[in-house]
């Protein structure tokens, strides 16, 4: 006797059984076509069955289904993924046809969409935490390398910074906000249960700028990207989850009926890009018009003396005669003077056009996808290609990926999912590690790239460098080979109760490779790097699902344990016999080195949910954490959650005819703990580590340890309400959060007769609290539908007690960790203005009066510095604005915050006012003072570099803006005409991102970070590049 | 049923998997070595004993500094021109150091640096015990380098300025590992100065008298005669040179030059060492090279000294100094594999001739002189007075961390070319700032 079972709407979606009509014996046959009921197309894949059992069938590719039923009065059911679910009653008759045709309506509410949330998936409706969703169609054709980069606008509580416009560069996300000093804020990134690889591995010497592993991930093999930002949400990857989880799901196959079709689908993009604006620097007759102009202000010398001053090589004293320029005759001097007075003069070189050029991308990928009743497929293989918008600067992407899963018997389950990919990324100095960096600062407009006789000019200098000789003579290139996988295989004792293994797998494996030649070196250098990072994890769950009554339980208790092995090695080589040879092997001076780390993690779990009736929520999660990153008295955590969730309109008070208004409205609240270990892996322990004496080994005491060190701890209020009005033509939510970080890491002062001068403790506090609010909302929806996205949030950070202590931040550009400020606040000395009487700068002093900067007193600047500032927005968002009309579609969306600031640390070298003949100035030190009473925005220019030590707010920009951030305006072609080439569907489309700007922000991009940015450093740049505007054509097929 | 057998099965597999895993959570550094177990045998001792050597070779140490920021305060150098001055050497160079100079605040912090590696290991040594001459040797040794850095710290640190409350203090005496809790105040000159003679006098008795190139006994006493020297305490000073110059077995080289070098001469009592993988005096070497740019070049008083005091065939002025286009360099720390050679023959001579002067023993003083000034190529003097000693041991320890501690020793007017006496705050180090900030038991100067 088969049980009857009371399916879920979606379970039947995804596992439709074609059961053998054996049993019955008196059937009639229903037949009939799926429709939408607002646009008439036809509807494939629908499922169509009857009420309470497994008889049914898909709809085919026209939308019809038939199928044979049992006699007699039955209802019909017709459900369809985003519609809402239609029922009919209908009579059979033996022997004879029935007809029932459906016209679904779509389902704004998507209530019954699935989410996946931590080790498994709920559906909407069920949520009580706070989680933000956001699936392929969203983020596909965006013509980025890097998944984070197309997510910008789209996630509510997520802030997503590109830190520069460079292939492979990195990306920093903040879920609600900045949670630590000295750990990373960065949330931890899981792929199908795996936790993923993060960070930057390549080498940082002469490429200061970090680089991104998640580039090696396909934006086109994602799904959906979860990001769980509450602690409910998170609690379940606890120990690792205070800064938030970004889950990626891996797109699946569908479990179908009849017969087993692929689909098949293959997209091509290409586009350019360029800058999104160029800094406005000073061409060559400006430059030595207004440095002479400092020149003759400073120095009282001549013009003559002016031009012999310039750098050796820009003066060069042997243009005419040879020999020792003492010994010429006054005739001789005299003449090597005009000479190189006339090529100074002549010069006029825009580096940075050498050093640009307009980008060149493509993306190309194939995927089949399909199913049985039993497995299902998903297989997809792609190509990316960027040649960047900087010379010389290139990533490619060569992945692929298998997705399947298998139904082997009613008890038992298997599947896996493996992704390999494998990039180059040809990278670039930049900064003030040379590249674009060097191009705007220190190569001046008087200096040519070629002598008159061809070669290069000065590459070997030590005064300045010839970026394009720099250029030609570097040959590095970042090759990663990665991948991500799991295998899971699960056992159903009985229907309720399952048992369940996940096994992951995330190895890297990145060669890196410089060279640089004899053009700019006097003696090659070449270093090889090699690192590598395996990673496992292991996941035993059992898993309870019952449903009685109106009451919905279901509990999961499970046991995790991961493990990360890292290794390295580099050798670099320097002094070659021959050009010829370039691997550190072959060079005469050779030294190397080597590190292998590692980390582990050990978990147990517990989960319990509780729904009534899908009106009352409840869930309860525990987790108990050790990782080997721990002091041995300290290593263990627990981590508790709870949520509760209360539908009011599922009430039976709840009045019907409100819920044609108010159709949805559910309270949310949950409050719980979560952890963070991303400190390194060895702090708690005391050390000495290996040095040298006169020929013979010794040891010397490295760190003093903290056996004590333990978790961080991030406690987490959310309260929150989803809502939908009208049925849902306009949906949406509002959260209101407070975090609360202690035991935070902090290396504690303590004084150097101890033998050290810092032990990292756990003594720290800090809070964030804000608010998100999103909206959607279907303004037409008729034949020319019109739907807005809206999402603005709120980020408040405050340090509360870190000792008293002031710390800095990882690089240079004054931002501060310090108490009653958010992190990462600036010390600034307060700027007033030009001094029209003197024309020097003057600020605003701790006392309030006004006055110069006094450079003989080395106290001024920790006397008279302010706190100001916050680098990260308090108010930031999305408006997403999506058309289409026949088979036209288009959505703009612009991305804007506001409240951040940035700091333009090289301002002061820029334009300071005070010019040394090694940089180039903006061309807004034309508006400089020049005679008392002229009111101007720079001071007088002047010859020595002494404003570059005036850390002011001068340079504080606001970092405001609001960008037309993706514009996309796409084509479906009429089915009927897709159908003569055997294509199901073919699309083209126009995609631009980064088109427009508007912010007051006068350096590049208001959109920065500077190289070895972290917690505190945020919002500098220093001679960084910045974003990319880009412009792609597209075409999706389907067949 | 199967169904039992099944839960079994899977509880099983979960116990296995339990216990073997707990061990991923026990990681340590493949780099480095527990300080638990660090100090735990015979050869971790020397070894970190060899590592309290390597930390001499700090540029902030005796790879640089400490010789180089006296003659910053006594104004020796001025700016060459060629190099950068950078903001805490003109504070020294103007004497207006604040507390978080950069110089001053890494000396203290790799004085006390050292200083614990040499507390862990006399502490270490009882515990392993290993055989006597060895345990000797271990706790000799660092008791040498732990006086010998209480000694320049007492020098630079210590307060002698009238009317100030941190008058005749000197700094905070550790001798032995404190913990991170202890907030120690600091002891008294005098104090200093007492530990610093007991430490040596111990030492000299535990050394061995020759231990490859590292400290032996005859350092330890050689540096007793200069700390003797600088307590005015003659007596002492003369009975421990006597012994070093008669029973050392050192002998002074015909050339100076010889003793910057990359061999330990005769003449070296202690240097810090340098080898091709491992030098000290790179610090030493950008100071002071012309061809790395050096910062620094001898200002016109120290050429006056060499000129004016006679001797244009003095070695130490023909082969230390010359002109390039009219400016005046110092060749000294050219080489760049040098030994730093901290302790000599010939200052122990000098040191015993003030001392044997200031006795009322003129001969003997004047026998002492000219040994020094007939190495150097000078003829020998035929009298001797206190303003003859002073400049025959400016000559013979010029650049080499003394003349400015010598000036402070004789309370000379004008040590920097100012109007300031000698033993005004501007010519002594501040305590660091964070240091003062995290230890409030420590009194500013």
């Amino acid at each position: 006797m088969r049980k009857i079972v009371r399916l879920k709407s979606w379970f039947v979606s995804i596992v439709l059984v074609l059961c053998g009509l054996s049993g019955f014996s008196q059937t009639g046959v229903i037949t009939g076509i799926v429709e939408d009921s607002q646009t008439g197309e036809k509807i494939p894949g629908a499922n169509v069955y009857i009420e309470g059992t497994t008889i049914g069938v898909s709809t085919n590719l026209d939308g019809q289904y038939s199928f044979d039923a049992p006699a007699g009065n039955q209802v019909l059911v017709c459900s369809y993924i985003g519609y809402q679910t239609m029922s009919a009653p209908i009579t059979i008759v033996q022997g004879k046809t029935v007809i029932q045709n459906f016209k679904i309506a779509e389902d704004n509410l998507m209530l019954d969409e699935i989410v996946v949330v931590g080790y498994g998936t709920e559906r909407k409706r069920d949520i009580t935490s706070s989680i933000t969703t956001v699936k392929a169609k969203e983020i596909e054709s965006i013509p980025v390398e890097n998944f984070g980069k197309a997510l910008q606008g789209r996630t509510p509580g997520v802030q997503i910074t590109s830190d520069n416009g460079l292939p492979g560069g990195a990306v920093t996300f903040r879920i609600r906000g900045t949670s630590s000093i000295l750990a990373s804020s960065e949330p931890l990134y899981v792929v199908d249960g795996v936790p993923a690889i993060s960070g930057s591995y390549t080498n940082e010497s002469g490429f200061p700028d970090k680089s991104n592993v998640l580039s090696q991930i396909d934006p086109a093999d994602i799904a959906s990207i979860e990001i769980l930002k509450d602690a409910a949400a998170a609690a379940i990857y606890g120990a690792r989850s205070s800064n938030g989880v970004v889950l990626i799901t891996t797109k699946q196959g569908k479990l179908g009926k009849g017969e087993p079709k692929t689909l098949f689908s293959f997209n091509y993009w290409a586009g350019f890009n360029t800058v999104t604006n160029r800094l406005k620097i000073l061409d060559g007759p400006a430059y030595l018009r207004l440095t002479k102009e400092a020149w003759f202000n400073s120095t009282m010398g001549t013009e003559q003396e002016y031009y012999e001053q310039l750098p050796y090589g820009i003066y060069n004293t042997n243009l005419l005669f040879e020999g020792d320029y003492n010994s010429f005759s006054d005739q001789q001097k005299m003449e090597t003077y005009d000479a190189n007075k006339n090529v100074i003069d002549n010069t006029n070189t825009n580096w940075l056009d050498e050093m640009l050029n307009t980008g060149f991308l493509q993306n190309a990928s194939l995927s089949a996808t399909g199913g049985t009743a039993k497995t299902q497929y998903f297989i997809n293989g792609a190509y990316y290609g960027e040649k960047g918008f900087i010379q010389d600067n290139k990533f490619k992407r060569i992945n692929g990926r298998v997705n399947f899963s298998h139904i082997a018997s009613d008890k038992f389950k298997f599947g896996a999912n493996v992704g390999v990919s494998y990039t180059i990324n040809n990278r670039v100095p930049t900064g003030w590690a040379g590249g674009i960096g060097t191009a705007q600062s220190r190569s001046l407009p008087i200096m040519p790239v070629y002598t008159s006789t061809g070669g290069f000019f000065a590459p070997k200098s030590s005064n300045f460098t010839n970026v394009v000789a720099t250029r030609d003579d570097l040959t590095y290139s970042a090759n990663t080979f990665s991948i991500i996988g799991n295998v899971f295989g699960e056992f159903h004792f009985t229907k309720w109760l399952s048992l369940r293994n996940d096994f992951g797998l995330n190895n890297m494996y990145l060669k890196d490779y410089k060279y640089e030649g004899t053009i700019t070196h006097e003696n090659a250098v070449a270093t090889d790097r090699r690192v590598q990072v395996e990673s496992y994890t292991n996941l035993l769950s059992l898993n309870i699902d019952k449903t009685f009554n109106k009451h919905a339980l279901s509990a999961f208790l499970g046991f995790q344990v991961q493990n990360s092995n890292e290794y390295g090695n580099w050798i670099t080589g320097s002094d070659f016999p021959s050009p010829d040879l370039t691997q550190p092997g072959s060079a005469s001076i050779i030294t190397a080195d080597n590190w292998t780390e590692s980390y582990g993690f050990l978990s147990y779990i517990g989960r319990a949910t509780y729904n009534f009736a899908n009106r009352y929520y409840f869930t309860f999660s525990l987790r108990r954490d050790a990782s080997s990153r721990f002091g041995p008295g300290n290593k263990w955590g627990w981590f508790p959650a709870t949520s509760i969730g209360w539908t009011i309109t599922e009430e039976k008070f709840y009045p019907e005819g409100m819920k044609k208004v108010l159709s949805y409205l559910k309270f949310r609240t949950s409050y719980g703990m979560t952890g963070n270990a991303e400190i390194g892996n060895y702090r708690y322990f005391g050390s000495y580590n290996s040095t040298r004496y006169n020929g013979e080994p010794g040891i010397k005491l490295d760190i003093i340890g903290n056996p004590n060190l333990g978790w961080e701890k991030t406690s987490q209020l959310d309260v929150g309400l989803d809502y939908a009005l009208w049925g849902g033509r306009i949906s949406g939510g509002f959260d209101y959060y407070y975090k609360y970080t202690s035991d935070m890491l902090l290396n504690v002062n303590i004084p150097q007769t101890s033998g050290a001068s810092s032990v990292t403790m756990n003594v720290g506090t800090m809070q964030n609290r804000g608010v998100e609010l999103f909206i959607t909302s279907n303004n037409l929806v008729g034949k020319f539908k019109w739907q807005t996205e809206f999402n603005i949030n709120n980020n408040k950070n405050e340090i509360l007690d870190i000792q008293g202590q002031i710390v800095a931040g990882e690089n240079y550009g004054n931002n501060y960790a310090q108490e009653g400020s958010p992190v990462g606040a600036w010390r600034l000395v307060e700027y007033y203005g030009v001094d029209p009487q003197t024309g020097t700068e003057l600020f605003v002093l701790a006392d309030g009066t006004i006055g110069p900067w006094d450079d003989g007193d080395p106290d001024f600047f920790a006397n008279n510095a302010k706190v100001t500032g916050n680098p990260y927005p308090s108010w930031f968002g999305g408006f997403n604005n999506i058309f289409s009309w026949k088979g036209i579609d288009a959505s703009i969306l612009f991305t804007f915050q506001w409240g951040n600031d940035v700091y333009r640390d090289d301002g002061k070298f820029f334009e300071g006012g005070s010019i040394g003949a090694n940089w180039n100035q903006m061309t807004t030190i034309e508006n400089h003072w020049t005679k008392p009473g002229d009111d101007a925005e720079t001071p007088q220019l002047l010859w020595e570099n002494t404003y570059s030590t005036h850390n002011s707010t001068r340079y504080l920009d606001d970092g405001a803006f609001i960008r037309l951030k993706t514009f996309t305006i796409g084509y479906t072609l009429p089915s009927n005409w897709s159908k003569t080439i055997a294509m199901s569907s073919i699309r083209v489309y126009f995609l631009a991102q980064n088109w427009w700007t508007w912010t007051k922000y006068g350096g590049w991009d208001p959109e920065v970070n500077r190289d070895q940015s972290g917690n505190i450093t945020q919002g500098v740049t220093y001679l960084s590049p910045p974003q990319a505007k880009t412009f792609s054509f597209g075409v999706n097929l389907n067949f | 049923m199967k169904k039992i057998l099944n839960l079994t099965l899977g509880f099983v597999l979960i116990l296995i998997v339990l216990t073997a895993c707990e061990k991923i959570t026990n990681k340590v550094p493949s780099k480095s070595i527990s300080d638990e177990t660090a100090l735990t045998t015979y050869d971790g001792l020397q070894a970190a004993l060899l590592g309290t050597y390597n930390a001499l070779q700090n540029g902030d140490l005796y790879g640089g500094n400490i010789w180089a920021c006296g003659d910053m305060l006594c104004n020796n150098v001025k700016n060459s021109g060629q190099g950068n001055i950078v903001y805490e050497e003109t504070q020294m160079l103007e004497k207006n150091m604040s507390p978080d100079n950069r110089l001053s605040a890494s000396f203290w912090d790799r004085c006390y640096f050292t200083i614990n590696m040499a507390n862990s290991i006399i502490e270490a040594v009882p515990l392993v015990a290993p055989a006597e001459e060895d345990a000797n040797r271990l706790r000799g040794e660092c008791l040498f380098i732990r006086a010998m850095i209480y000694f320049d710290m007492v020098r630079y640190l210590g307060n002698s300025v009238p009317g100030s409350s941190a008058n005749g203090l000197g700094v905070p005496l550790i001798l032995a590992p404190t913990g991170i809790d202890a907030r120690p105040s600091r002891n008294t000159v005098d104090e200093v100065y007492a530990q610093i003679v007991t430490d040596l006098t111990l030492a000299a008795d535990l050394l061995p008298a020759s231990n490859s190139n590292r400290a032996t006994k005859w350092s330890a006493k050689a540096l007793l005669s200069r700390v003797y020297f600088y307590l005015d305490q003659y007596q002492n000073c003369i009975d421990i040179s006597t012994e070093v110059i008669n029973d050392g077995g050192f002998k002074l080289v015909d050339s100076v030059v010889d003793n910057f070098g990359s061999t330990v001469t005769s003449e070296i009592i202690f240097a810090v060492l340098s080898t091709q993988t491992s030098t000290s005096a790179g610090t030493l070497n950008g100071y002071y090279r012309l061809a790395s740019n050096g910062k620094f070049s001898p200002s016109t008083g120290v050429l006056k000294v060499f000129t004016f005091t006679g001797g244009p065939d003095d070695q130490r002025y023909t082969k230390f100094f010359f002109s390039k286009d009219g400016k005046y360099f110092t060749s000294m720390f050219d080489d760049r594999y040098m030994n730093i050679p901290l302790i000599r023959l010939a200052e122990v001579y000098l040191n015993r001739c003030e001392s044997r002067f200031n006795q009322g023993d003129a001969q003997g003083a004047l026998e002492d002189l000219n040994v020094v000034r007939k190495r150097a190529g000078v003829k020998d003097s035929t009298s001797i007075n206190s303003t003859w000693i002073y400049y025959e041991r400016f000559k013979e320890l010029c650049f080499q961390g003394d003349n400015f501690f010598n000036m402070k020793r004789l309370k000379r007017d004008k040590i920097s070319g100012k109007d300031l006496p000698w033993n005004d705050r501007s010519l002594i180090y501040l305590i660091p700032q964070r240091e003062i900030d995290v230890n409030p038991n420590l009194q500013q100067n």
